[in-house]
């Protein structure tokens, strides 16, 4: 999975000592930071070669194959148009996202359509303690803790 | 008399009772069902484009080729009845690649269509294409193209798409007994046409649309009004009819767009 190259790359885990707003924007600056050098030694250290699937039947197909190839052209088309059809039950798969646990929450019933999807985004954990970290502080600082926190508020039940 | 005589023999021992096995599911054999028709009844998909109940046997599309252990050919499963001692398998290696090459060569000249195409989201071609086809189209050459021709005003023909299962033939011609319909010419370029190009006067042909497992006999009045994945489908009971056949509503949106045969009744008994 992603996680796959981890123990080979070198990264620096920034930490605050204060717990305050302005240690939140300079973790968060110095997260950049470090995130640019796992890309750049990712970029460097990539295998030469597909990085898809080369199974048109379970991922997407190239759109250029798919105008000269019938067995492709099915593919796309029932891709698109049927969906993948998955096996009855659930699923839950986390990823690390720049502000903590994201993940995903599957449930099929056999057919081609889920039955329910839920994304639990890190944003929703974090604007719980929004109540917490503003205890006793003026109103004008609830907007920096809310920034801070780096909160989407589109995100956060969904 | 027959069966107190049998079942005397069999309890004596005389007469073994016969038995051969599917993918390793012992079947007794008890008439001359043929292995497709028991494999059904044990649930084994084997798939098949020529083959219906309803229609005499023609046994010309070769998809359901099946392995038989100690024969050195496959046999076509929906002719070959299925005797003592035979084990069947329906998923070897042998048989998935021999339904990899079948659907490459239907394939072959079957035209990019699917985006155009009626049948497009109903189509046995594509569900099994996509089960048990291959990934990749390994055919780098110009495809066959005929010239489409006109039977009436119920069916669109469309015959590049068509992979000559002649379940339409079997149909107008032993069922309706009219005898439009014929093959002609050989090899790759084998058509399917009405003779002497003429408008076919049959009164249920709309059904030959629903026997044709591909796009190649599509229903004219519906063309490009609807996608098979746009429908909600209703059982009901055809009160018109005397014999209250069993049908299924299409609707899409509020408006009933085509009233189908329910599988079990005639028509696609896939």
């Amino acid at each position: 999975m992603s996680y796959e190259v981890y123990s080979e790359l070198s990264f620096d885990v920034p930490v605050g000592l204060n717990g305050d707003c302005y240690d939140r924007y300079l973790i968060r600056i110095e997260e950049m930071r470090q995130s640019i050098r796992i890309v750049y030694q990712c970029l460097n250290n990539m295998v030469f070669g597909d990085v898809m699937l080369s199974n048109y039947k379970y991922g997407l197909v190239n759109k250029n194959l798919s105008k000269h190839s019938m067995e492709n052209l099915i593919n796309h088309f029932s891709y698109f148009s049927k969906n993948i059809v998955l096996p009855r039950g659930d699923c839950y798969v986390s990823a690390e996202a720049p502000k903590g646990e994201f993940g995903v929450y599957l449930l099929s019933n056999g057919t081609n359509f889920l039955y329910r999807c839920k994304i639990k985004a890190p944003g929703f954990a974090h604007l719980q303690s929004l109540d917490f970290m503003s205890k006793d502080l003026y109103l004008a600082d609830v907007v920096t803790i809310i920034g801070t926190q780096d909160i989407v508020f589109g995100e956060i039940d969904r | 008399m027959y069966y107190r005589e049998w079942f005397y023999k069999l309890e004596n021992g005389n007469l073994k009772l016969k038995t051969g096995s599917i993918d390793g599911q012992v079947v007794h054999i008890s008439s001359n069902q043929t292995i497709l028709d028991l494999a059904v009844n044990l649930g084994v998909e084997i798939p098949r484009f020529c083959f219906n109940r309803k229609l005499s046997v023609a046994g010309n599309c070769r998809m359901c080729l099946v392995e038989v252990v100690g024969f050195n050919k496959p046999v076509v499963s929906c002719v070959e009845p299925l005797s003592s001692n035979m084990h069947v398998l329906t998923s070897s290696v042998l048989v998935k690649k021999i339904r990899e090459g079948i659907l490459r060569f239907l394939l072959i000249n079957h035209p990019l269509d699917c985006p155009i195409c009626d049948q497009g989201g109903e189509c046995d071609l594509q569900e099994q294409a996509l089960v048990f086809g291959s990934n990749i189209s390994k055919f780098k050459y110009n495809k066959i193209k005929t010239s489409n021709r006109n039977i009436g005003n119920i069916i669109k023909m469309v015959m590049d798409r068509c992979i000559k299962c002649t379940r339409c033939l079997r149909y107008v011609n032993n069922i309706e007994g009219l005898g439009g319909l014929g093959i002609v010419g050989r090899g790759v370029t084998t058509e399917i046409l009405s003779y002497f190009g003429d408008i076919l006067k049959v009164g249920t042909l709309g059904n030959v649309a629903e026997l044709c497992p591909v796009g190649a006999l599509t229903l004219k009045p519906l063309s490009f009004k609807y996608r098979s994945w746009e429908l909600n489908s209703f059982n009901s009971i055809d009160v018109l009819d005397s014999f209250f056949t069993d049908i299924r509503v299409d609707v899409k949106g509020n408006e009933v767009v085509r009233i189908c045969t329910v599988s079990s009744v005639v028509a696609l008994d896939n």
